[in-house]
């Protein structure tokens, strides 16, 4: 059981509480952030150093058969990066597709506390919670996906949004997920049966008569009206293609007009922008859509979204659940580039493809100026989230880096300069001077993820929060992140970390690893709804699925340490 | 009373069919409904000739002496070696990768003797793949390379591919075209619309052919590989009219002469047809779960087989910390979690595990229980003990119990559990 602690003298960031950089004793008893600590508690020195919450990553490939399968094909991921095992910590392997025992560790080393798998195939879940369990630490969730399962695609057929809600809270809780993820709506369905894609959101598909537009928003107002913790989980049309800003910013429109639940302003998250925005010059070729990806959401606040940022030269791996763009990576990259595709039966499909981003290729160094002009355009840090999408646009581990760049003006024009000159001609990147303070970067890692997930407990360190504490060795009242961006790039690994009241990094070490929870839904339903939900269900499993009804729910022993949300359905 | 369980999973093929009606009468299983063949005598016979009785050298003791034993045998050894794994579950699995690390041991799996080549040559080119179901629903041309699934996987054809009738092929066998690729004809090969006789070992060069043949390249030749090409441009031409095609491929195409290369090549092939239609390429598995051998292994080490973990961290050589060649060459010791590699390894290796000491965990005494110095009889995963096993194609099952074990017998994780607490002791 955790002890008693207070960690004295810290310069505190704590943006849900309006603490912004004082000096402040955090005091935690029984796991919990409390008021008051015995006398006799645990003090913890944090003089001068940089005191927030433990960070909350909402989207980071961590676990499941793609991730896996992704390993599979980088035996060099292994073979060059290890760490012995010691008493404390077991084997640490992998950098971009790392163990799930390494990606656990080193979320924590980062400061980070949570961590949410953005995209599981439902018919898979047992394998993603599988790896979950392996992955210690760290809180976690998993996002099934709906955006391309042909039982969503009945109901929005059939303009049954009853049907439809049913069916969101039956796939929620039997695959114990936590938020609807929603990848290339229709596309993958193109590209699974008739090895195609959709262009863009009102594009017909056969045998269904729908639109991504239709699927869209019956699962957003199915979404809402559910009152589940999370907006919609978006992965736009048209991911990785020149010209893609066009049919990101109609998706967005899709749902300008849909009711938000009564506890929010959003209905839609967009993730990894970055993939989602590249406009397109005269001569078709790729420039930046970051500014005009922003200045749409600066305008609508039912919309959050999150980077998706670069990082240049770094071996890294690109795995989504969009098959249809990773078939077009592979394609694109030529005969060399290892290619994995995988369908899954009425539900969904995912691909696989290592890439470096260059600094000297044009095409990637325009990518990543994207991420950092939107990021740096878009005003209200509460509705952007820092992410690369690990691994997609890059490791995690080089987060510190992605915060020097957003703190510094002279760091990422240094960058700038370093890589090929179409960054700076096809963005706007040199021309913001816009650096994030330490208040909106914790917003951007803590309070707003935690927000926008709907977790309470987390990203804060107000009483009654969960006492995840990171200690980083940066001293915000001496350091001029401007002036010195390598401090930020080599400080923002957490010295202390403190998990539920528990130390499990100190002096920047691993000393103790633990079981994180796993964070669940509440089950919720109309009787009668569901019911009726369940007949045209059975009816589909009996004709199309290769596994029985009975073996599709996930058992409860794939989620030993359960933390069950509640919803707040709208009659 | 008969008792009757519905939905169980089949813990034998990598089918792990999960339609199995199962009837028990008195705690004994009396009868198998679905079952093919095999799964029924899986089922009807897992008691098996009832003497599931720990032993170290040759006498009964019990099992907490047995586990002592496993211990000690593991700490002492340079060199230990755990093998098998692929008949068992997950969690099973994910305990011996765990042991495999306390004690520096090379850990394999029986895809070292079977699969090895596919996994090699998804490191070189990836693999376009799907689900069973997707191939029930969409396929319309299915290609068995190498493989026979009438004798091996008995229920795949009816099931999930040749006979299976789905949304986009109602009729069935009526709506598809079944392609064999073999040395020989078997039972499953008259199935065939078309047969390619391949002469033996020359598959790459078959691969190769028709590959050229689907860029439109001519052929200076009238046969390859002791087909006629007039045939490989009829295979060429069904599949690019095809709405979707899957190769499933087997040992045939796996342990022949070029081994990874010929799986490289047929993954190839099926990248370049993608850029005409929808082609998908699966590995016939064989275990249960050996597919889930080589995830588990892979997430816990980020490889699939032959780890090495003796340096601290997981290193990966086939050929070097695989069972075959570490157990023929500078193995000292080994624990073989449900498997029989006395009975099919190499004489060299056979020969040097009879003489070093050795532990088996596994439901029944076998050939490796005859040389064993450890032997602990263990529940069956899916009949006597719950577990998670994935299919072929990495869909992940939970198998059920639908009987209890003989009293007084472990689960392979309780074993595992047991042995790691006693290395601990003697770890210090």
């Amino acid at each position: 059981m955790a002890g008693n602690m207070i960690i004295k003298n810290g310069i505190v960031y704590d943006p849900l509480n309006g603490v912004k950089g004082e000096k402040k004793d955090i005091m935690i008893k029984d796991g919990v952030v409390v008021n008051d600590v015995p006398s006799d508690a645990k003090e913890v020195d944090a003089t001068g150093k940089l005191v927030v919450p433990g960070g909350v990553e909402m989207h980071s490939h961590i676990a499941g058969p793609k991730l896996n399968a992704g390993r599979a094909i980088l035996p060099n991921d292994f073979r060059d990066n290890y760490v012995v095992r010691t008493n404390a910590v077991r084997a640490l392997v992998g950098h971009a597709v790392p163990t799930n025992y390494t990606n656990g560790v080193k979320y924590t080393e980062l400061g980070f506390t949570t961590v949410f798998e953005p995209a599981m195939a439902p018919l898979d879940a047992r394998h993603t919670f599988e790896e979950l369990e392996d992955t210690p630490n760290v809180d976690k969730a998993s996002f099934p996906v709906f955006g391309n399962n042909w039982f969503v695609f009945h109901c929005v057929q059939n303009n049954d949004i009853e049907m439809l809600k049913a069916f969101v809270m039956w796939m929620m809780t039997e695959t114990k997920g936590y938020a609807v993820k929603i990848v290339n709506p229709c596309g993958v369905y193109m590209w699974a049966h008739h090895h195609s894609n959709v262009s863009g959101v009102d594009d017909v598909i056969p045998e269904y008569e729908i639109s991504p537009r239709q699927v869209l928003r019956g699962l957003c107002q199915a979404n809402e009206e559910l009152g589940l913790p999370h907006t919609i989980h978006v992965h736009a049309n048209m991911l990785g293609r020149v010209g893609n800003i066009g049919v990101t910013l109609d998706t967005l429109k899709v749902v300008e007009d849909m009711k938000p639940h009564p506890s929010r302003e959003q209905v839609m998250h967009l993730t990894h922008l970055q993939f989602n925005c590249f406009a397109e010059d005269e001569n078709h070729r790729i420039c930046s859509g970051g500014k005009q990806l922003a200045e749409y959401v600066n305008s609508h606040s039912e919309i959050s979204v999150d980077l998706g940022q670069v990082i240049l030269d770094v071996p890294t791996c690109t795995m989504t659940g969009d098959g249809p763009a990773e078939f077009f990576i592979h394609k694109a990259l030529g005969p060399k580039a290892k290619w994995i595709n995988g369908d899954v039966e009425l539900e969904c499909g995912g691909g696989i493809v290592p890439v470096t981003y260059k600094s000297n290729n044009p095409f990637n160094a325009i990518q990543w100026a994207i991420g950092l002009e939107a990021a740096l355009t878009i005003t209200d840090p509460w509705r952007v989230i820092i992410s690369t999408d690990h691994p997609n646009g890059g490791p995690a581990w080089y987060y510190p880096r992605v915060f020097a760049w957003l703190m510094s003006k002279k760091y990422r024009d240094d960058t700038l300069n370093s890589i090929h000159s179409m960054a700076a001609d096809k963005s706007d990147l040199a021309g913001i001077d816009r650096e994030y303070t330490w208040e909106e970067l914790m917003i951007n890692t803590r309070a707003a993820p935690a927000k926008l997930l709907g977790l309470k407990e987390k990203g804060h360190l107000g009483v009654g929060a969960h006492g995840d504490v990171a200690i980083y060795p940066l001293k915000p009242e001496e350091l001029d992140p401007t002036a010195h961006p390598e401090e930020i790039e080599k400080n923002f690994w957490a010295e202390t970390v403190i998990k539920d009241g528990k130390f499990l990094v100190k002096n920047g070490t691993t000393i103790d690893t633990e079981r994180g929870r796993t964070y669940l839904i509440k089950k919720y339903h109309k009787e009668a709804e569901h019911e009726r939900m369940l007949i045209d269900l059975k009816e589909h499993f009996d004709k199309w699925y290769t596994v029985t009804f009975k073996n599709y729910s996930v058992q409860d022993v794939f989620a030993p340490r359960p933390e069950v949300i509640p919803t707040n359905p709208v009659s | 009373m008969v008792e009757v369980h519905t939905d169980v999973v089949c813990t034998f093929c990598g089918c792990l069919c999960d339609d199995i009606e199962i009837h028990v009468e008195d705690g004994k299983i009396v009868k198998a409904v679905n079952s093919c063949a095999i799964s029924r005598a899986k089922f009807l016979g897992h008691e098996g000739n009832g003497h599931r009785k720990v032993k170290v050298s040759g006498s009964e003791v019990s099992v907490d002496d047995a586990i002592k034993k496993a211990a000690e045998i593991l700490v002492n050894a340079e060199n230990p070696v755990i093998y098998g794994l692929a008949s068992t579950s997950n969690e099973a699995i994910r305990k011996s990768m765990e042991l495999a690390e306390m004690v520096g041991a090379k850990i394999d799996n029986t895809s070292s003797v079977c699969h090895a080549p596919t996994l090699l040559a998804m490191q070189f080119v990836g693999d376009p793949k799907c689900t069973l179901g997707h191939v029930r629903n969409c396929a319309d041309v299915l290609i068995f390379w190498g493989c026979n699934p009438t004798q091996a996987h008995p229920r795949h054809f009816d099931r999930y591919s040749a006979n299976a009738s789905g949304y986009f092929v109602p009729k069935g066998k009526d709506d598809k075209k079944v392609v064999f690729i073999d040395v020989r004809e078997t039972r499953s090969t008259k199935k065939a619309d078309l047969f390619i006789k391949v002469e033996p070992d020359r598959d790459v060069e078959l691969a190769g052919a028709l590959k050229a043949l689907l860029k439109g390249k001519k052929l200076s030749k009238d046969t390859v590989a002791g087909v006629k090409v007039v045939d490989l441009e009829k295979l060429v031409e069904i599949c690019k009219k095809a709405r979707f095609v899957v190769t499933f491929f087997g040992l045939g195409l796996t342990q022949s002469r070029g081994k990874y290369l010929n799986i490289q090549a047929a993954i190839g092939l099926a990248r370049e047809f993608n850029k005409h239609t929808k082609f998908h390429i699966i590995p016939m598995r064989g275990h249960y779960n050996v597919t889930g051998a080589n995830a588990v292994m892979t997430w816990i080490s980020g490889f699939g087989y032959g780890v090495d973990y003796s340096r601290g961290y997981p290193r990966y050589s086939p050929g070097e910390f695989s069972a075959v060649d570490a157990l023929s060459d500078y193995a000292d010791a080994a624990l073989i979690i449900a498997s029989d590699p006395v009975s099919n390894f190499p004489k060299k290796a056979v020969k040097r595990m009879a003489e070093m000491p050795l532990v088996l965990m596994d439901p029944h005494p076998n050939c490796t229980s005859l040389v064993s110095d450890v032997y602990i009889p263990v529940l069956t995963v899916g009949i006597e003990t719950e577990g998670t096993a994935y299919r072929m194609d990495g869909v992940p099952l939970y198998a059920r119990k639908v009987v209890d074990g003989p009293a007084g017998v472990l689960s392979d994780e309780e074993v595992l559990d047991r042995i790691m607490e006693e290395v601990k002791k003697l770890q210090g």
